[in-house]
């Protein structure tokens, strides 16, 4: 192949779009010349700056595009009732859906306090203070006499 | 033949079955593609974004669309295409926003990257090579596919691609000359 034959095809090897028997010369070429397989490069870097300039849109255009598509495709609600029964239950669910009833006991359990032999009322264990009457004034008194 | 679960076609049946993921994975594969092929025709960016929503609700929308005749990248670049240039005529008749598209996609100062380089030299192609460009290389067509959709032989398309690219290199090279 020689290097003009070579240069007509360096867009189709980069689009995919040969044969294999001419993509096989072609590559052939590509090793023994330092100018085309220089042109190559060059011809890709081009192409691939064409696709990575394209700009994005705004993310907000995501949402009105979805709820335009939602519109139309969206299941009715006996649909997607149906198919929520059907998901698949994930093994860890299983497993904390069964001890859900023991975690409900154990932390009631605590919530109610340690059992007691004899119920004492509280009061009983503070320090009680005698010949108080919040009622009687009070009175001067002179500590140091 | 078996059929690729997460090919474009197959995730338009899939919503068409009302599952709504099948969208968000066409969209994530098309949004960058389809929305700098639109902005490279129009200037305005609120009308790009109408255009957009327009192209892609559209496209998903229509059931005369068959998943098993034909790729639904072409599909959907055809109708792209077709909105653009309408937009593009639409355009020209106001004279003041051609004009204003004219100043808007010219070549910018030297100073700017590499991104912005590229899309003055695509801005500044005649309109058939930027299309064949943009088509290829953000439609990801085939020769075919772009034939098809243009109306003329595949040898022809293979050309006039060639053309555009020698065109575009020009412009980048001049570009880089100027910077």
């Amino acid at each position: 192949m020689t290097c003009p034959q070579s240069d007509a095809h360096l867009i189709d090897l980069i689009h995919d779009e040969l044969d294999a028997e001419t993509q096989a010369e072609l590559l052939r070429h590509l090793a023994g010349c330092s100018g085309c397989a220089l042109r190559f490069c060059q011809l890709r870097a081009d192409l691939e700056g064409v696709t990575m300039s394209a700009e994005a849109p705004p993310p907000a255009l995501r949402r009105r595009v979805r709820r335009e598509i939602e519109r139309t495709f969206r299941p009715p609600l006996w649909r997607r009732a149906l198919d929520l029964g059907r998901r698949p239950v994930p093994a860890y669910g299983v497993v904390v859906a069964s001890l859900a009833p023991v975690i409900a006991w154990v932390a009631l359990s605590f919530a109610a306090g340690p059992p007691s032999a004899s119920p004492t009322p509280a009061s009983n264990h503070l320090p009680r203070i005698i010949d108080y009457d919040s009622m009687v004034p009070l009175t001067p008194r002179d500590v140091l006499l | 033949m078996a059929v690729d679960p997460t090919s474009d076609e197959a995730l338009v049946v899939a919503l068409r079955g009302g599952d709504l993921e099948a969208f968000e994975r066409l969209y994530d594969r098309y949004e960058r593609r389809l929305y700098g092929y639109i902005r490279r025709f129009v200037a305005e960016p609120s009308v790009a974004d109408d255009l957009f929503q327009d192209v892609f609700v559209t496209v998903l929308r229509d059931r005369t669309y068959d998943p098993a005749r034909g790729r639904f990248a072409a599909w959907l670049f055809m109708v792209a295409r077709n909105r653009c240039l309408g937009e593009q005529r639409r355009q020209r008749t106001r004279d003041a926003l051609a004009e204003e598209l004219e100043v808007r996609l010219a070549p910018r100062p030297a100073s700017f990257d590499d991104a912005g380089r590229v899309h003055a030299a695509v801005a500044a192609l005649p309109e058939p090579q930027r299309q064949l460009i943009l088509l290829k290389q953000l439609g990801e067509l085939t020769y075919r596919e772009i034939a098809g959709l243009l109306g003329v032989a595949e040898g022809t398309i293979k050309s006039r691609l060639h053309a555009a690219t020698a065109a575009l290199r020009r412009l980048l090279t001049e570009g880089s000359a100027e910077g």
